[in-house]
């Protein structure tokens, strides 16, 4: 390979408390299309990140064009004409598709002071009709959905900025099939331009589809760089998990001490249904889902992003309106539209932990005390007024249930760590005695030592005395937890498996849509659904 | 936790209470006259209608949000609550109605901005600076002449003395300050309306109606500012156009300094108490010194800037020392 456009050298990433990407060699082609995929937390992001210029790498250096770098600016990036399309697009929502193409660099008439807005608009309608779109260069881009905000942020790397090398780091999670389609035209065309694209994907098949070649991360290593004609489907899935391919991992965290009340495996099925969604369906996030859980069990949904994890759970705690379906809380039934709020979800016994700690999860500058009891409010009430005595109790039994090390309950949570900070919003949701916990991905950015004693106190606290549906960044550790787990694929339930034996391999082709093209996998029970495309119209 | 760590923690959080202490004591030695009882129930006098919209702009900065129009409340109640009383339908308004009037008045102002920010999504800024200039417009039109001599039963709470020449509105003020202290510090309620000023997104999750606690806020500091306006008359035996001008930006002086942060969920009612007091005794001095009202008004100024200086360096201290501590704790328990 005598052209490469870009190669990395022993690249290394460290955040503190994790390993993002450890001594990685990469090498890409002038004008292929390399597919970079892994599960969630392999790295990837972080790698793209640093060809982009928006992370700077711990150790090794790269080069572009046969310059050489140990680290680089965004502005640096964009002189080496190197262009991101993030998962997220991020455009100035108030301004029109033209703008947003040329920032920052507008047009300008002679003198070079004022901005020629009539060429502006010229050209940006010049860019968008490249596309076949139909759409106006002084439209708002706050006017459009996320999908052709994403094709927006294409078209500029492609024909504005003219880039030589365009990341695409997830770009496709949002878009319909149509806008999808419009996008790989785009992409193919710049490959016939001499465009190097490099493909950020967790969809095995969309990347078999469009890529050259292929990279695979695993936990921060570059595991192997394949054609596309040296693998398929199932041998890039095994690759990616790892492991022979079909590691089966056993449910049980290492800890020895045994729940007291936790039910024999077996008799899980004697306890109550404390939760069943039945036909539930928010349009262009899931449809149809239906699922329920008993008292005593852990019910984990896996899904790649934005296969509609989050979506559900904020739909069943009334954060979102659900369009469609039933939610039977206990032995009452209701309509999905009529859980309104998370404090009407908190009556009927449903808590949630919300993905994002410190936005939905934490009030930073209030007491770890407050934050803990404050949707327990009732309980630590007599009369009017607060019971101080009761409340410190409280907190301080919770405190040693979840070993929680803060030095006084009266300190601000914003100083404690991010794993005791964590704990405090599962401890805040434990005191509340639900009968159900949706808990979104509740090991989500904390050390393995803290993710150790969480996992334990889902199994050993939590799921003792009520149902718990869970997401997890990774699979291992849904595995490891769940009595059975259920994947969505683009807002769809497509299969169920029963634990304890999982086969990694089988699940993971279930969130990549496997199941869908018939090839059922051995142990899974697959939903029938009456219309099997993708749920975007 | 040490006690020397707990006893500057006591400090830091109750800094405003040692602020008032060392101004009180630096200006007993000298500033002439200042620590006489006279004086002293005088300050208490002059800051009790400050103080209620001190506390009631620090409520809504607890809340996360600000109110302009509560100087504007503080005429407009009493001032259609007089008319309705004294010239419109004194028959029917005796003083008791007139009182309630005059709070209702201030709740529903309230009320109303509450609303508006709280379910319409309005910018509190905005909003309440619309309701300031409305009702202000509203009052200079039906008191085109400003002056309106009161009963005497109207004067009792602005201008009535108790024994020992102590001024009814102080005593009155005192309670006010205690029933929100407790009620913030020691009820659901209070605990509900902290953490959305903390971060309204949390709290809802969590299960909190945090629109109630917004509209709660600013019906509170209506209701408040409607008070201080009834004493403000009581003490001037009138009402003006004029009541309340340019009192909102003092108001969030003595709310921030009194622990309030513009980013909400801080601050207690008793710290608002000793805001207002520190702004009340801090033109008194400039006073008793012989500084010409325009100067006293600049030093206000240079007091909310020191407020904001004061409101950064608080939160930086008090996480050093809490990290300092956690530190030590580390160290001895490995």
């Amino acid at each position: 390979m005598n052209d490469v456009i870009l190669s990395l050298t022993g690249v290394s990433k460290i955040y503190p408390g994790t390993v993002a990407l450890h001594n990685v060699d990469l090498e890409v082609v002038r004008g292929e299309t390399h597919g970079i995929i892994g599960k969630n937390g392999a790295g990837k992001s972080t790698l793209v990140g640093i060809v982009a210029g928006l992370v700077k790498p711990t150790t090794g250096t790269f080069a572009i064009n046969g310059r050489s770098y140990h680290d680089l600016s965004r502005i640096a990036s964009r002189q080496e004409r190197v262009s991101i399309v993030p998962q997220e697009p991020q455009l100035v929502e108030n301004a029109t598709i033209a703008e947003n193409l040329f920032l920052p660099d507008y047009p300008v008439k002679r003198g070079g002071l004022a901005v020629d807005w009539k060429r502006l608009f010229q050209r940006g309608q010049e860019v968008l009709d490249r596309s076949d779109l139909a759409l106006k260069a002084h439209t708002l881009v706050g006017d459009l959905g996320v999908g052709l905000q994403q094709i927006i942020m294409m078209l500029k790397a492609s024909y504005v900025e003219d880039s030589q090398i365009i990341i695409l780091d997830e770009a496709f999670a949002s878009l319909s099939e149509r806008e999808e389609q419009i996008f790989f035209r785009i992409m193919r065309e710049r490959r016939q331009a001499g465009c190097t694209i490099l493909h950020i994907s967790h969809r095995i098949d969309e990347l078999l589809q469009v890529c050259d070649r292929m990279t695979v991360l695993r936990d921060g290593h570059s595991v192997a760089t394949v054609h596309r004609d040296e693998v398929d489907h199932r041998s890039l899935a095994a690759l990616i998990v790892g492991g022979a391919g079909a590691a089966t991992v056993a449910p049980g965290v290492s800890s020895a001490t045994s729940p007291p009340a936790a039910p024999p495996a077996a008799g899980v099925s004697l306890w109550p249904v404390e939760l069943s969604v039945e036909g539930f369906s928010r349009a262009g996030a899931f449809r149809v889902i239906t699922f329920s859980v008993r008292k005593g069990e852990i019910l984990g949904i896996a899904g790649l992003i934005g296969s509609g994890r989050t979506e559900v759970m904020k739909a069943i705690i009334g954060l979102d309106r659900a369009d469609a379906g039933t939610i039977r809380r206990g032995d009452s039934a209701a309509p999905a539209e009529s859980i309104r709020s998370p404090k009407e979800a908190l009556q009927r016994g449903i808590v949630y932990l919300p993905e994002e700690r410190d936005a939905e999860g934490l009030v930073d500058g209030m007491s770890v005390k407050s934050n803990t009891v404050m949707s327990a409010l009732k309980r630590i009430t007599r009369g009017l007024f607060l019971n101080r005595p009761a409340e410190r109790t409280l907190v301080g039994d919770l405190r040693e249930r979840l070993e929680i090390k803060y030095a006084s309950m009266d300190q601000e949570v914003r100083e404690l760590s991010g794993g005791n900070r964590q704990k405090v919003v599962v401890s805040r949701v434990f005191s509340t005695e639900p009968a159900v916990y949706l808990l979104d991905e509740p090991t989500k950015g904390i050390d393995i030592a803290a993710r150790e004693g969480l996992l334990r106190i889902i199994r050993d606290e939590l799921a003792r005395d009520a149902a718990v549906v869970m997401t997890a960044p990774g699979l291992e550790e849904l595995m490891r937890l769940s009595d059975r787990i259920v994947v969505l694929h683009r807002g769809e339930l497509v299969a169920e498996f029963q634990g304890p034996d999982y086969r990694e391999e089988e699940i993971f082709q279930a969130m990549q849509g496997a199941s869908r093209q018939g090839a059922a996998p051995q142990g899974a029970t697959i939903h029938k659904t009456t219309e099997k495309e993708s749920i975007q119209t | 936790m040490k006690r020397s760590t707990s006893l500057q923690l006591l400090l830091i959080d109750n800094l405003i209470w040692v602020l008032v202490a060392l101004f009180f004591v630096v200006n007993a030695v000298f500033t002439p006259r200042f620590a006489s009882y006279r004086n002293v129930v005088n300050i208490l006098y002059h800051s009790a209608i400050m103080s209620l919209l001190v506390l009631g702009q620090g409520l809504v900065l607890i809340n996360g949000k600000l109110d302009l129009s509560i100087e504007s409340t503080l005429g407009f109640a009493p001032g259609i609550a007089m008319l309705l009383s004294m010239r419109i339908a004194p028959e029917l308004v005796g003083p008791g109605t007139a009182i309630l009037i005059t709070l209702l008045i201030g709740a529903a102002l309230g009320w109303f901005n509450g609303f508006c920010i709280a379910r319409l999504k309005i910018n509190p800024l905005l909003q309440t600076l619309a309701t300031m200039i409305m009702i202000r417009g509203i009052l200079l039109y039906i008191f085109p002449f400003s002056l309106f001599p009161l009963d005497p039963v109207y004067r009792f709470a602005g201008a009535g003395r108790l024994p020992g020449n102590i001024p009814v509105a102080v005593p009155l003020v005192l309670v006010i300050f205690l029933i929100l202290n407790i009620g913030l510090q020691h009820t659901p309620f209070g605990r509900r309306f902290v953490s959305t000023g903390g971060n309204p997104r949390a709290s809802y999750v969590a299960g909190i109606n945090v629109d109630r606690m917004t509209v709660a806020a600013y019906v509170i500091a209506g209701v408040l500012a409607a008070m201080a306006g009834m004493i403000a008359a009581g003490r001037q035996g009138s009402v003006s156009n004029a009541m309340g001008e340019g009192m909102v930006l003092l108001s969030f002086a003595g709310a921030l300094m009194g622990g309030a942060s513009l980013h909400g969920g801080k601050g207690t009612p008793l710290g608002m108490l000793g805001g207002a007091l520190l702004l009340g005794m801090f033109s008194n001095s400039l006073n008793l010194l012989g500084v010409g009202p325009s100067l006293i008004y600049a030093s206000k100024g240079a007091l909310i800037f020191l407020a904001l200086l004061l409101d950064r360096s608080r939160s930086r201290w008090r996480s050093e020392l809490l990290h300092r501590e956690q530190m030590e704790t580390l160290a001895i328990g490995s």
